[in-house]
């Protein structure tokens, strides 16, 4: 077993404060633990396992100002780097130096396809950068990704964002669900798609995945909660990535620090191949033993994996259980509810995690039954 | 291996030879001449092979 991607999260800080981040609710405790060189051996110790692949993301990767030393030394591994980006802050100049160190591909955010309500998601202004970033991609001549990440309020501009797509140049156009961990399950009844629109948006995606085909490659991720069935998260829990936190946290995904009672080690104490192979977190729920009905019988367990561990822990408080939007799960009614659930107001990711109690949309309570804490963090 | 954002194709060592020959230059046919010549083997054989694996990759983005 090797990884082949390490997602590097340079950074929790952002200057957006989009209400679905997948950051953890106490990022703002969290700090920038590794230095430059820290990062340069972790991707040293990545690339010796067999990583090929390298995501810097965030939070906002341009906010670590020793990005160009850590671009450099992927291209000198021969990494296949991607800047996972909001496009904020920067200039040409960066972007084409960022280029000439060796980065290989650029994947830019749009949190909706018109500026002012993109603009309004992001929590500020943003949009019209965003399309001057898009245009510096292209004529610095680096493959570009467009990502819009999609929910209740943007689901009826797929075609919109399939047209900004075609206009940018993008070779890949990433409309993906929002996914409901981190603060998108802080704000799940007020980004909640319905059916019906849902539908209408992935048929729209598709007939532009086939007529694009060559020429744009269009993705579009389901909400796993519209389906009965989990997705295979991560690929399999500690099989194919390795994604390292600020806080130099080496970890399976980007939320598995928020299941209490899992022990990670942190890179700056321990080489990351040792962590891969033998780390107890890593460990946790790889293979299948620590699998329980209805997932240990299942003939999809050994291509679903059971679902998404965190997924599990949030919505049952056991992250051995299996993923609740499956139907086969005994808890599956948790998601169920979830679908239809009366609207609730935005709330954008803030230094503070949403308090249950606040008033906030916390989408535990009464009527779904779900768990109330807020994502713990690690020991 | 063949590296694109969000995947990787591990190829084998044909599917390396041929992409390899895809220089923007070399038609689909003279490639096939060339593999020929290298693995022995007849080169319409050879095009029934590259073509299908050349659309493939061409409609994942991955060959222009």
């Amino acid at each position: 077993m090797r990884p082949y991607t390490l997602i590097a999260e340079l950074t929790y800080r952002c200057p957006l404060r989009c209400p679905y981040c997948s950051n953890p609710a106490d990022w703002a405790s969290r700090h920038d633990a590794l230095t430059t060189e820290d990062w340069c051996r972790v991707l040293r110790e990545a690339e010796a396992l067999g990583v090929v692949q390298l995501n810097l993301t965030g939070g906002e990767p341009l906010l670590r100002r020793d990005l160009e030393a850590i671009v450099a030394e992927a291209a000198r591994l021969d990494l296949y780097s991607s800047l996972i980006t909001s496009g904020l802050p920067l200039t040409r100049e960066r972007l084409a130096h960022l280029a000439d160190l060796g980065l290989t591909a650029v994947q830019l955010s749009v949190q909706d396809t018109r500026a002012d309500s993109s603009d309004r998601i992001a929590g500020t202004r943003s949009f019209d950068r965003k399309m001057q970033v898009a245009r510096w991609v292209k004529q610095i001549g680096l493959p570009l990704t467009l990502n819009m990440v999609l929910h209740r309020d943007n689901l009826a501009h797929v075609a919109e964002a399939v047209a900004m797509a075609e206009a940018m140049g993008a070779e890949r156009l990433e409309l993906a669900n929002t996914q409901y961990l981190g603060w998108a399950l802080f704000n799940r009844a007020a980004l909640m798609p319905d059916r019906a629109a849902l539908d209408a948006a992935r048929t729209i995606a598709l007939a532009a995945r086939d007529r694009l085909r060559g020429r744009i490659e269009v993705l579009f991720v389901t909400p796993d909660y519209w389906a009965d069935r989990p997705k295979a998260c991560m690929d399999g829990w500690g099989r194919r990535s390795i994604l390292v936190s600020p806080d130099g946290l080496a970890l399976p995904c980007h939320a598995a620090h928020t299941i209490p009672g899992l022990t990670f080690d942190n890179v700056r104490d321990r080489p990351l191949g040792d962590i891969w192979r033998d780390g107890a977190g890593f460990n946790a729920f790889r293979g299948e033993d620590w699998m329980r009905d209805p997932c240990r019988t299942c003939d999809r367990r050994g291509r679903d994996f059971g679902g998404c561990r965190c997924q599990a822990y949030h919505l049952t408080g056991n992250a051995a259980e299996a993923d609740p939007v499956c139907a086969l799960s005994p808890h599956h009614a948790l998601v169920s509810a979830a679908r239809t659930a009366p609207p609730a107001p935005v709330r954008h990711r803030a230094a503070r995690a949403i308090a249950s109690g606040s008033g906030a949309p916390h989408p535990s309570n009464a009527h779904t039954g779900s768990r109330a804490d807020p994502p713990a963090s690690p020991g | 291996m063949l590296l694109a954002p969000e995947k990787g194709l591990a190829l084998n060592a044909t599917a390396a030879a041929a992409l390899e020959l895809c220089d923007g230059a070399r038609s689909v046919a003279a490639i096939c001449e060339e593999l020929s010549a290298r693995f022995g083997r007849d080169a319409a054989a050879i095009e029934g092979d590259v073509l299908p694996f050349f659309t493939a990759l061409r409609d994942r983005g991955l060959l222009a």
